[in-house]
């Protein structure tokens, strides 16, 4: 017992040892941001020359690099950036904060990045430059972060024009979507063609599908880690653009000194403001109805010194539908007078509001306190009234239903980053979110009735703490192992989960690097949803004294490399396990408020494997990506399907992707994204047969619907989906700005993509067939950007 | 609901539709037992053979079968056929608390069977009130909203099924309007299953509002519950009432759990069929080898005025 005791002692102060110095040790630290623009850069390249020693900027842009006393040679590199390279003497703790240019002649500088894919120990990751982002086509014309990863490989897009996410066979509930460390919960505007991100205000999208660091947590499927810019702190600055559907506006620059800037940007869609004066000439002004969405991005942060930042950022979004329709009557005789209106309205959106504080304790010690509240709402509405006068006087009548449902969510986080050398970077922090459920509520109202009917609100806590490290064992070797404990704490009931991560990377000959992971997660939340496609009447529900949380486990094996310094190439492999997800019942819907939502889902499994290829060419005149899928997605329920697997609606055996951009001139820009996928899977009836209702007892008449038989869920393939969207850009530098027109065309060889399927009967030849429906035919776009 | 739908169509600038050819494999039809047994009827039931999903000539009736009818495992009948897929007994009426097992052969087809036990219980009701409201209807006539109020009471060893129908039976009267003051001509008299409601949230949209309510005892069982039932009718302008003043007669029903969840699935399924993007609901069958379901229920009549 006393030898263990002793050598568990010896091995810590080994560890510990090995995470001090032994020689005389210093530390560079500092801000890597854009020369231009005062903008962080996440991900940049900090190391030493020869002996390549290095560390990556975190998402505030903070880097720390702990070296022996020497003179020694550092060079800062980004994607798309020129070099700095600098050379000092290290004899104390230095403050080095750098900017970088923007090459504009990516071509003609060689731009390297030495922390690329194969120094990595994290996999299943890929990060998409906002630039790359805003260049490629974009149905009608609006830049839309969520559908660009869904060009990328394990990212399915479920139907078309839909930018929910499935990432490596998981729904789209099972995404950790963060907007600056806010959890988003619907991303989705226009009832899911477009996402709720403005490509304008990002600054930057990591998106983590598998091989999860131990600092995430909560979800099982992804995490989606999206920056906001922090506004300029040069110059003022602004961009507008004006599309076929929507415009927006960015504002961004420095108030009073670089220390303080802000960023301001606003998006609409008018298509009801054009639609209004048309819909009422049309029914002699009876008649309004129209849609909507906005959304609004605000960051404000103040620099108080190096060590102490402040940011405060806000986001706001809503999408409303609303007609209303009045009729007024009188009978010839002028005895009776009747008047009549409705109104009906539908309207969702999300509201989420962050204060970030960065402290630096040490030159090695960085942290980061964040209080977040996020809150999603859905409502829907109908109001009718109607009146009668006559010589008797006057009777009314109204009813009213209201249907509401939402997730509040307060939520504070402390994170450390403690980077004690290049061998290490250890993170380390705790979070505690306070949710509010209400999972639906339907009033109404009438003559003879005023109830009200649904599910009960609830409140629940969840909390979290984690450690990892990201940890260089010999030169080959790189492992980031870590722990992450969560709980959550519903109806008096507290469920707890530990789940251990770790991956690695081996580096063999060739430069190739072989990679490997393996993660747990647990989510304590679920989303209902019937429809499959990602409507915001989807309910987001706790995890109850009934329903527990969601688990997963996932392996994946791969191996990456670079090719030439300009191509990245890699190959997944993963399985993946889920445990606890929820389906409503057959036929259970979210407007029948009879019961608790508890009563009406169905709990089961998932499972789902594959692999994804993935060859990326990040510089030059061309540049993109090609990906592919290969990959299997089942679940099993006891009470569906009589307790056997099915495929996921989004099993999908093939999905290919490919996107370039390629440079004709220093104006004119030519980009095209083609993408395959295997049919979705959708249950058809093959037998139909008599059925009988005697409810009637036979008395008067009898009615004998057709009942349809389906041999199991899922059986049957819609058609394979493809698509080719294609764009072309004009830039100019004008006197006052620059400009960016820009032509796409989505679905340019108009594929009738498979959308939903339906029995019906043709009379020509009549027979019964399946008929399928297809949403976006050929649709071209227009959009001008101006950028002052 | 609808308005959704069409909301989320707004988008779409031209719909499209295309006819695909999808694989379905086609199966040897097999044989759909449908029969309601209860204890006031004949045993008596239907037999048809299912269709392939792409054929769609009118269902088939199955004529030359041999329909065996078993009583607690004891051979009971042998029904004699009628036309159109019917087959029944010319004497025996099932009994409460029986168990009832059909056995159907037919040439080209694999014997199908299924069981039932006819419930034991009829309702119990303990008082039936009505409370009405009579409104002018604007016109110089009256409408009069009724809430009958149903106490019953559920028995706690059993899980109970229930069903509940209202008829309603009155003269609805024709006139002649060529005259002054118009003058009766024609009276006719209808009996009919009512459409109502129920003052209740428990019961779902699609459940309610038609002229028959299915539900269970989950909410109160071993309990006293108090349907109420909600129906108005019309009287007619001034003086020139288009009907008599009906009669109602409450249908109460113990049914049987294969009753209930026939009823069910049937109406969910119809109630998905419209949107495409919800998986569609299985109908319940009791029957094996085959489709269709054998059900029971016992009837209690409760009149109402």
């Amino acid at each position: 017992m006393k030898q263990t005791g002793l050598l568990s002692i010896l091995l810590l102060s080994t560890f510990f040892y090995s995470l001090t110095s032994r020689a005389q040790k210093h530390t560079v630290s500092g801000y890597i941001k854009d020369k231009n623009t005062g903008e962080v850069l996440i991900g940049a390249n900090i190391y030493t020359k020869p002996d390549l020693v290095g560390t990556t900027s975190n998402t505030f842009g903070f880097y720390s690099l702990t070296l022996p006393e020497d003179s020694v040679q550092i060079v800062f590199s980004f994607v798309g950036y020129v070099p700095v390279t600098s050379t000092i003497f290290l004899d104390r703790d230095l403050e080095m904060n750098i900017g970088l240019s923007s090459s504009i002649e990516l071509d003609e500088i060689v731009v390297t990045a030495e922390e690329d894919i194969q120094q990595q120990s994290q996999m299943s990751s890929i990060t998409v430059p906002v630039k790359q982002i805003q260049k490629l086509p974009a149905l009608m014309g609006e830049v839309d972060v969520l559908k660009v990863l869904q060009l990328l490989p394990g990212v399915q897009s479920g139907s078309e024009g839909s930018s929910g996410l499935y990432v490596r066979g998981g729904g789209p509930d099972q995404n950790l979507i963060l907007l600056d460390g806010v959890p988003v919960y619907n991303a989705s505007h226009l009832f899911g063609f477009f996402s709720v991100f403005n490509a304008d205000a990002i600054n930057n999208v990591e998106l983590i599908k598998g091989g999860f660091p131990a600092r995430y947590g909560g979800r099982l499927s992804s995490v989606i880690d999206i920056s906001m810019k922090e506004g300029n702190t040069k110059e003022f600055k602004g961009t507008a653009t004006i599309g076929l559907i929507a415009s927006k506006i960015t504002l961004e620059g420095p108030i009073k000194n670089e220390n303080t800037s802000f960023l301001v940007s606003a998006r609409r869609t008018y298509i009801d403001l054009l639609a209004r004066p048309i819909i009422k000439a049309a029914n002699d002004g009876e008649v309004t109805a129209g849609y909507y969405f906005y959304d609004l991005n605000a960051k404000l942060n103040h620099k108080f010194s190096n060590k102490d930042r402040l940011f405060f950022s806000g986001f706001l979004g809503e999408d409303k539908a609303y007609s209303k329709d009045k009729s007024s009557y009188s009978d010839p005789y002028g005895d009776y007078h009747y008047a009549y209106d409705d109104e009906f309205g539908l309207k969702w959106g999300n509201m989420i509001g962050a204060i970030r504080w960065n402290h630096l304790f040490t030159p090695k010690l960085f942290s980061n306190v964040t209080a977040t509240y996020s809150r999603y709402k859905f409502k829907v509405f109908e109001e009718s009234n109607s009146s009668t006068t006559g010589p008797s006087g006057t009777t009314t009548d109204n009813y009213a239903i209201a249907y509401n449902s939402g997730i509040n969510d307060w939520a504070a986080k402390i994170d450390f980053d403690f980077i004690p050398s290049p061998n290490h970077y250890i993170r380390f922090g705790v979070n505690g979110i306070q949710h509010h459920f209400n999972p639906g509520v339907l009033s109404y109202r009438s003559a003879e009735l005023d109830t009200v009917a649904g599910s009960f609100e609830k409140d629940a806590f969840e909390f979290a703490s984690y450690i990892e490290d990201d940890f260089k064992v010999i030169d080959a070797l790189k492992l980031n192992a870590g722990l992450h404990f969560s709980g959550f704490n519903v109806d008096g009931k507290t469920y707890y989960s530990f789940q251990p991560r770790v991956s690695l990377r081996y580096l063999i000959r060739n430069g190739i690097a072989l990679k490997a992971s393996y993660a747990q997660m647990a989510q304590y939340i679920h989303l209902l949803t019937n429809s499959g496609i990602g409507l915001p009447t989807d309910l987001w529900v706790p995890s109850t004294n009934k329903i527990e949380p969601q688990f997963s486990t996932q392996y994946a094996i791969g191996a990456a490399k670079t090719l030439n310094k300009t191509y990245e190439v890699s190959i997944e492999g993963y399985y993946k396990e889920m445990k606890n997800l929820i389906e409503y019942k057959d036929g259970a819907s979210f407007t029948s408020v009879n019961k608790d939502w508890q009563d009406k889902v169905e709990v089961g499994n998932g499972r789902s494997y594959g692999v994804e290829l993935f060859a990326q060419k990040k510089l030059g005149k061309l540049t993109g990506w090609v990906g592919y899928t290969l990959s299997w997605t089942d679940r099993q329920f006891d009470n569906i399907n009589f307790g056997k697997r099915f495929p996921y609606r989004y099993d999908r055996r093939h999905d290919i992707s490919i996107t370039s951009v390629y440079k004709l001139s220093d104006h004119v820009e030519l980009a095209g994204a083609w993408v395959f996928g295997t049919g979705n899977a959708v249950s058809l009836p093959n037998e139909t047969y008599m059925g009988t209702d005697e409810s009637l007892n036979n008395y008067y008449y009898s009615y004998q619907p057709a009942i349809d038989y389906y041999d199991g869920r899922n059986g049957f393939r819609m058609k394979n989906y493809h698509r080719l969207d294609f764009s072309i850009s004009w830039t100019k530098q004008k006197k006052n700005g620059i400009r960016r027109l820009t032509l796409g065309v989505y679905n340019v060889y108009n594929h009738k993509n498979p959308f939903f399927m339906e029995l019906s009967y043709d009379y020509q030849t009549q027979k019964n067939k399946f008929v399928q429906y297809s949403l976006m035919p050929i649709i071209p776009s227009i959009s001008y950007r101006f950028d002052f | 609901m609808k308005k959704l739908f069409i909301l989320i169509l707004l988008p779409v600038l031209i719909g499209c539709e295309t006819v695909v050819e999808i694989d379905v494999p086609r199966n040897r039809p097999s044989l759909v037992i449908n029969s309601t047994l209860n204890p006031d009827s004949l045993i008596h039931i239907n037999l048809s053979e299912s269709r392939y999903i792409l054929d769609n000539y009118d269902f088939r009736y199955v004529e030359n079968a041999s329909v065996s009818v078993y009583e607690d495992g004891v051979l009971l009948d042998t029904l004699s056929h009628g036309a159109e897929g019917n087959y029944f007994s010319s004497s025996i009426k099932p009994k409460r608390n029986k168990d009832y097992q059909i056995l159907a052969s037919a040439s080209g087809f694999v014997d199908a069977s299924a069981e039932v036990l006819i419930p034991k219980d009829s309702i119990t009701v303990l008082s039936v009130s009505i409370d009405s409201v009579v409104q002018n209807n604007g016109f110089g006539g009256y409408i009069t909203y009724q809430r009958i109020n149903v106490e019953m009471q559920d028995n706690a060893s059993i899980n109970n099924f229930y069903s509940v129908s209202l008829l309603g039976e009155y003269y609805y009267y024709q006139y002649n309007y060529d005259t002054n003051p118009p003058t009766l001509v024609d009276s006719t008299f209808v009996s009919t299953l009512e459409y109502f409601n129920v003052d209740d949230p428990y019961f779902e949209d699609y459940n309610s509002g038609g002229t028959e309510l299915i539900f269970n005892d989950e909410l109160f069982n071993g309990k006293t519950y108090t349907l109420r039932i909600l129906n108005s009718y019309y009287e007619g302008d001034d003086g020139f009432p288009y009907s008599s003043n009906p009669t109602y007669t409450l249908l109460l029903r113990n049914t049987s759990e294969s009753y209930y969840l026939y009823k069910n699935t049937v109406s969910l399924q119809s109630w998905t069929s419209d949107n495409p993007f919800a998986q569609p609901v299985q109908v319940y069958t009791n029957v094996t080898n085959g489709y269709g379901i054998l059900s029971a229920y016992n009837t209690t009549f409760y009149k109402v005025n």
